[in-house]
């Protein structure tokens, strides 16, 4: 993919919590990436979370396997739950926001949170509560907070984070792939509070005509832009290697920019 | 609120059989002199079949009892009870059509109030001898062969609502006007018309301030599957933990 075909203005207001979604395949993972490089620089500093139970695309397309998970912190607060020892308990109580904190992958530019794989049987929703209460916490350390997101919101409003301010639909131009977003936005708007909704049409072929369905205008959706294919990116996926190894995407770049300014507002 | 005043205007018009009367406050403050005993456990509230003399609706004839929150103090005559068709004495028949129609206002009136207003609707065992029938969707009334003996009136009724909701409501409703309506059955389903958009209306804010709910949700997402859960000692232990980290945030 490269280059922008078209765009529309956004308000100029200062979004920070992003929520990227899409039907699998689309994209998205890749969008997340660009899309957290083009905040930076416009100066942020994001804090991007891999919230795929399935795979930790975002994770692997950084190239950085995570020492911890939300998840296995999870699992680690339900086993001394399950022992019910009071210590234990007092201890879990007051080190949470710290083992969380730790669990940050930290870099130069952003840091990533990795959600990870349930491994347990039961909802166990308090320790829900209890994870997104200090994600919370967490996130509010930051200017901006990216959410690489499996198809729907609900996991996400459960697990992760209660207050998604935009969301991002992306797609191909396939209609199978449209329809999937209009099920996301309803379910954001049965699980999540968000403010405005965005659309990125990715992977078109370059010369072919897009056709955006009526539910985009009619739900107020924002057409952010129309992403063309990019070979040299599937190649580079092919080979296993990172979104960060020696990757050059320069039209994509200044495409992915341009949504990031109709979202931010000019600098 | 119009659609009301003008569904009891032609009413009126049409029957040419009303009568209106006036409950002053210092009658509302007292059941003195009513042929019935007024307020609450005035008495059981149940009325078997065969005491019954008037039957204010059934299966087959409209009946319905609505409360109608006045715009404003001048959009309601406080104390006034209006009859638009025969009264007691002269009702032919078991079965009547019926309506009750209860219009209020006050300063201090919030969604909540109202929701309680509505409440009062339900008189049960406050009103004795008139008795409310629970039917889903539907409000009937039944009055007793003894209270008829006694000579009530609409005038009475009245009376008893408007003191009911001044002494159970007086925080915040400053008038109460009562109008009931036993002429055609037209004039009652068009007013059950009414009853049934305030009906969807609550139904629809009932189920947004429940979705606000579930949107906000801080501690069980799944509450209702909990009950067969086996790990609900753990969720136990984790709520623990939660307290624990609230006290020592709080600290």
């Amino acid at each position: 993919m490269a280059g922008m075909v078209h765009a529309q203005h956004d308000n100029p207001q200062k979004f920070r919590v992003f929520a990227i979604t899409g039907k699998g395949g689309v994209g998205k993972t890749t969008f997340a990436f660009i899309f957290a490089r083009a905040l930076i620089a416009r100066g942020r500093h994001p804090l991007l979370i891999d919230a795929d139970p399935a795979l930790s695309h975002l994770a692997r397309a950084l190239g950085i396997t995570p020492e911890h998970t939300m998840e296995s912190i999870r699992a680690e607060l339900i086993g001394v739950a399950a022992r019910g020892d009071a210590g234990e308990k007092a201890i879990i109580a007051r080190e949470i926001g710290s083992i969380v904190d730790r669990s940050v992958v930290k870099g130069a530019d952003y840091d990533l949170l990795v959600m990870g794989q349930p491994a347990s049987a039961g909802c166990f929703c308090p320790s829900n509560t209890l994870l997104r209460s200090v994600i919370r916490e967490l996130a509010g350390r930051y200017d901006s907070i990216i959410i690489d997101c499996e198809a729907g919101l609900e996991q996400i409003h459960r697990q992760v984070i209660g207050t998604v301010e935009y969301i991002i639909i992306v797609t191909d131009p396939s209609a199978r792939s449209f329809a999937t977003g209009e099920a996301i936005l309803a379910s954001a708007r049965r699980f999540t509070q968000y403010k405005r909704a965005g659309l990125v049409v990715n992977k078109v072929v370059h010369g072919a005509a897009v056709k955006i369905p009526a539910w985009v205008e009619k739900e107020g959706v924002v057409i952010l832009g129309e992403l063309l294919e990019e070979p040299a990116l599937r190649e580079h996926e092919s080979m296993g290697l990172s979104l960060t190894e020696g990757l050059e995407l320069p039209v994509l770049e200044s495409a992915v920019a341009l949504i990031a300014e109709k979202i931010d507002g000019a600098t | 609120m119009e659609d009301f005043r003008r569904i009891v205007e032609q009413a009126k018009l049409e029957s040419k059989d009303y009568s209106i009367w006036h409950v002053t406050s210092e009658m509302a403050a007292q059941s003195a002199g009513l042929p019935m005993r007024v307020g609450p456990g005035a008495w059981s509230g149940v009325l078997p079949e065969d005491e019954v003399q008037i039957h204010f609706g059934d299966y087959a004839t409209p009946s319905t009892a609505l409360l109608i929150v006045a715009p404003g103090a001048r959009a309601l005559h406080d104390g006034r009870v209006t009859l638009v068709g025969p009264d007691i004495p002269r009702l032919s028949g078991s079965v009547v059509p019926f309506a009750l129609v209860v219009v209020a206002w006050g300063a201090g009136l919030t969604p909540d109030r109202v929701r309680e207003l509505r409440r009062g609707l339900q008189v049960t065992d406050q009103i004795e001898g008139f008795a409310q029938c629970s039917i889903p969707r539907e409000i009937r009334f039944t009055l007793s062969k003894a209270i008829f003996k006694r000579e009530i009136s609409f005038r009475h009724l009245g009376h008893a609502f408007i003191q009911l909701f001044r002494e159970q409501f007086a925080d915040f409703i400053q008038s109460v006007e009562v109008i009931f309506l036993t002429a055609s059955p037209n004039t009652i389903i068009a007013l059950k018309k009414i009853t049934q958009a305030i009906r969807s209306d609550m139904a629809a804010a009932l189920r947004a301030k429940l979705a606000q709910r579930l949107k906000s949700r801080e501690d069980c997402e799944f509450e209702w599957e909990c009950a067969d859960c086996e790990y609900q000692r753990i969720c136990e232990e984790l709520r623990d933990i939660i307290r624990m980290r609230k006290d020592l945030t709080a600290d």
